[in-house]
C-alpha cells in the first residue's frame, strides 16, 4: 500500500513536470519544458504560471518616502505621569511597525488597562495607533485617537507593509538580550491576530510566493561582524555595520515555512540561482479600511489635533494616554535612542494577475491589490545599513526609477513565449 | 424599641477594630505570600503559560491576566475568581487542578499585576475567599458590577 502510494506520487510528479509545465504555455512567460523532467521537485512544489511584471518607469504612479522609527533599544513601552495623566508609550519600531503592532498594543493597553480607566486617549493613528485603539476598545475602553492625520496619510503607509517583524527594530547590544523575550511574546501575539484579517474581501491580509534571484550562489543570511570596520554604535553613536541590528526571527521558526531552493528551469525567471519562500504582506487600502470600521463601529471617535509638547497630554479629559507618535517622538520626546531611517517604495500600476513578489541583488518588489511596490536601495549601503541616519524625506524619482529599471531588466531577459 | 434596634448595629461597629469587618478586605491588603507567588510561578508555566503567555500578555483567544484582568474582575471577589479557574482551567483539562495548586497560581497572578504580597498565604477554598473583594483600586470601595 505505501509502495503504491509513492509509486502514484513519482507517477504524478513526473506527469505533471512535463505536462504541466509545457501547459504553461498559455501563460505569458511559460518556464523551459526541456528541464522539467530533472526537476525533482514534488508536483504541489512546481511554481505555478508566473505573470510578467510590466515594469516600466512610466508605469511608476507613486512613490512614497519616510523615515522609519528606529529606536536602538527597540520600541518604547514605558509609562510615565504627566500631570494626572498616565501615557503608555508605544513607538520606535523601525521596519517592524506593521508586523509586531498587534502585539505591541496588546503590551500597552494592559499597561494602560492596570489603571481601570473607562477612557483611553490613543496618539496618533498610524498601524501602531490605531491597533493600539482597535485593541483597547476590545479590553472594554471608550477610545478617542487624537491625531494629526488619519491612517491612509500617516507614515505608516509608505512603509513596506510586509511581515518582517525584526527589520530594524532595535540593535542587539542596546537592546539586551530581555528584549529578544518581549519581540518574541510581540511576535506571536501579532502573527495570531493577523489570522482574523485573512479571507476577507479585499484581502487585506495576504499571503504570496517570494522569489530570491541570485546570478551567484546564496550566502548565507547569517552575518558576523566585518573586522574591518572600525567603531561602531558604542563608540559611534550610530550602528556601523549590519552585524550591529538584532535579529530574533530565529525565535519564531516554528510560525513560517521554510524557504525552498528551486532548480534551473523551474522557474522562468533568467538567473543561475533561485529559491521561493512565503511572505504575508498588508493591503494598505483593505486593512486600513477594516481597521477603521473595526474602530468606529465600536464607538471609537477621532479628534483631528497635533501635539507639541508632552505637558498637552495632561489637558486631555482622558487619563490614561498611549502614545503611538512614530518618529515624531525623536522631538517632542527628546528621545536620544531614535535614529532616523530613511526608505522610500515606488508604486507601479496594479497587476491583479501578479501574485508574487521577488528580491534581486537590493532591489525588492511585491505586488499588492493596491499596487506593485518596488524598493531600491539608493546608495552603496547594504541590508540593515540602507537609509541609516538619512532623514531625508523627500521622494526620489531617480531611486523610483532605477528600481523599475532592475525590475525592467531581468524581465527583459525572460526566455521568449514559445 | 424600633430606635434601640436600629442603634445596635452602628454601636458594634464602634466597638470592632479596623479590618476585621470581612467585607472591607481586599486583594490590595496583602492576601498572599511572596513564597506562594513563587510556587505559583512554576505551576502558572506548567498548567497556564501555553495560553496565557509567558507574561500573562494572553494570545488573542485566551485574554491576559494582567492589565483589563483587573477592571474585567473588579467588583467580584477572589472566590469567583478562584472558582472560575478551578471550574474552567486548564483549557485542556478543566477541574483537575488541586486545590492548593489553584490558589498558589492566584497568588503569582496577583503578584503580577502588581498586588501586595503579605504574611498569610491565600486560601485554597472557595468559601474562604468569598471575604476577599477585588477591587480597580485600593480600599473596600463599593463592588463595580
Amino acid at each position: 500500500m505505501i509502495d503504491l502510494g509513492l509509486n502514484r506520487r513519482r507517477l504524478l510528479r513526473s506527469s505533471l513536470a512535463l505536462g504541466g509545465l509545457a501547459a504553461l504555455g498559455g501563460c505569458a512567460v511559460p518556464a523551459k519544458t526541456s528541464s522539467a523532467p530533472s526537476l525533482g521537485l514534488d508536483a504541489e512544489d512546481i511554481p505555478p504560471k508566473l505573470a510578467p511584471i510590466r515594469a516600466h518607469p512610466d508605469r511608476i504612479f507613486d512613490i512614497r518616502c519616510c523615515i522609519r522609527p528606529f529606536r536602538v533599544k527597540g520600541p518604547c513601552l514605558d509609562t510615565e505621569q504627566i500631570g494626572d495623566a498616565l501615557v503608555v508609550h508605544n513607538y520606535g519600531h523601525g521596519g517592524s511597525g506593521w508586523s509586531l503592532s498587534w502585539g505591541s498594543a496588546n503590551v500597552a493597553v494592559q499597561k494602560a488597562m492596570s489603571v481601570s480607566p473607562k477612557q483611553i486617549a490613543v496618539i496618533g493613528s498610524g498601524i501602531i495607533g490605531l491597533t493600539a485603539a482597535v485593541t483597547a476598545q476590545r479590553a472594554g475602553a471608550q477610545v478617542t485617537i487624537y491625531t494629526r492625520e488619519m491612517l491612509p496619510r500617516t507614515r505608516s503607509v509608505r512603509a513596506n507593509g510586509s511581515w518582517t517583524p525584526d527589520s530594524r527594530v532595535s540593535l542587539t547590544e542596546p537592546a539586551g538580550p530581555q528584549f529578544g523575550v518581549l519581540w518574541e511574546q510581540m511576535a506571536r501575539y501579532s502573527y495570531k491576530m493577523f489570522r482574523y484579517y485573512m479571507g476577507l474581501p479585499e484581502r487585506p491580509v495576504d499571503f504570496a510566493d517570494q522569489y530570491r534571484l541570485s546570478d551567484t550562489p546564496f550566502e548565507p543570511r547569517e552575518e558576523a561582524a566585518d573586522p574591518s570596520v572600525k567603531g561602531s554604535y558604542a563608540t559611534d553613536g550610530l550602528p556601523q555595520q549590519n552585524f550591529e541590528f538584532g535579529r530574533y526571527s530565529d525565535r519564531i521558526r516554528d510560525l513560517t515555512p521554510r524557504s525552498q531552493v528551486l532548480p534551473p528551469g523551474a522557474t522562468p525567471f533568467p538567473v543561475k540561482y533561485v529559491s521561493r519562500s512565503e511572505i504575508m504582506f498588508f493591503n494598505f487600502g483593505s486593512y486600513g479600511h477594516v481597521l477603521l470600521s473595526e474602530f468606529f463601529g465600536a464607538g471609537g471617535k477621532v479628534e483631528i489635533r497635533e501635539f507639541h509638547r508632552p505637558s498637552e497630554l495632561s489637558q486631555l479629559k482622558e487619563k490614561v494616554v498611549i502614545n503611538c507618535p512614530g518618529y515624531a517622538a525623536r522631538d517632542m520626546w527628546k528621545d536620544k535612542y531614535m535614529i532616523p531611517v530613511r526608505g522610500q517604495t515606488a508604486w507601479l500600476i496594479p497587476q491583479p494577475e501578479v501574485n508574487y513578489g521577488l528580491s534581486y541583488g537590493g532591489t525588492s518588489m511585491l505586488s499588492k491589490s493596491d499596487g506593485i511596490m518596488v524598493m531600491h536601495p539608493p546608495g552603496p549601503a547594504k541590508g540593515d545599513m540602507v537609509g541609516v541616519n538619512d532623514a531625508n524625506e523627500v521622494e526620489s524619482r531617480q531611486e523610483a526609477e532605477d528600481g523599475v529599471r532592475v525590475i525592467e531588466k531581468l524581465y527583459s531577459r525572460f526566455p521568449t513565449a514559445a | 424599641m424600633r430606635k434601640s434596634v436600629r442603634k445596635m448595629p452602628l454601636l458594634l461597629l464602634g466597638f470592632l477594630p479596623a479590618g476585621v469587618a470581612a467585607q472591607t478586605v481586599t486583594q490590595w491588603d496583602g492576601v498572599y505570600t511572596d513564597a506562594q507567588a513563587e510556587r505559583g510561578s512554576g505551576q502558572y508555566v506548567q498548567h497556564c503559560a501555553v495560553c496565557h503567555g509567558p507574561a500573562l500578555e494572553g494570545n488573542g483567544e485566551a485574554p491576559p491576566l494582567t492589565g483589563e484582568f483587573i477592571p474585567d474582575w473588579a467588583g467580584t471577589t477572589l472566590a469567583d475568581v478562584y472558582d472560575k479557574v478551578s471550574v474552567t482551567m486548564p483549557l485542556n483539562a478543566p477541574g483537575t487542578l488541586r486545590p492548593e495548586i489553584t490558589a498558589d497560581i492566584l497568588a503569582f497572578i496577583l503578584k503580577q499585576n502588581g498586588f501586595p504580597a503579605g504574611a498569610k498565604e491565600l486560601r485554597a477554598s472557595s468559601e474562604a475567599l468569598k471575604t476577599i473583594n477585588f477591587t480597580s483600586k485600593p480600599g473596600p470601595g463599593p463592588p463595580k458590577k
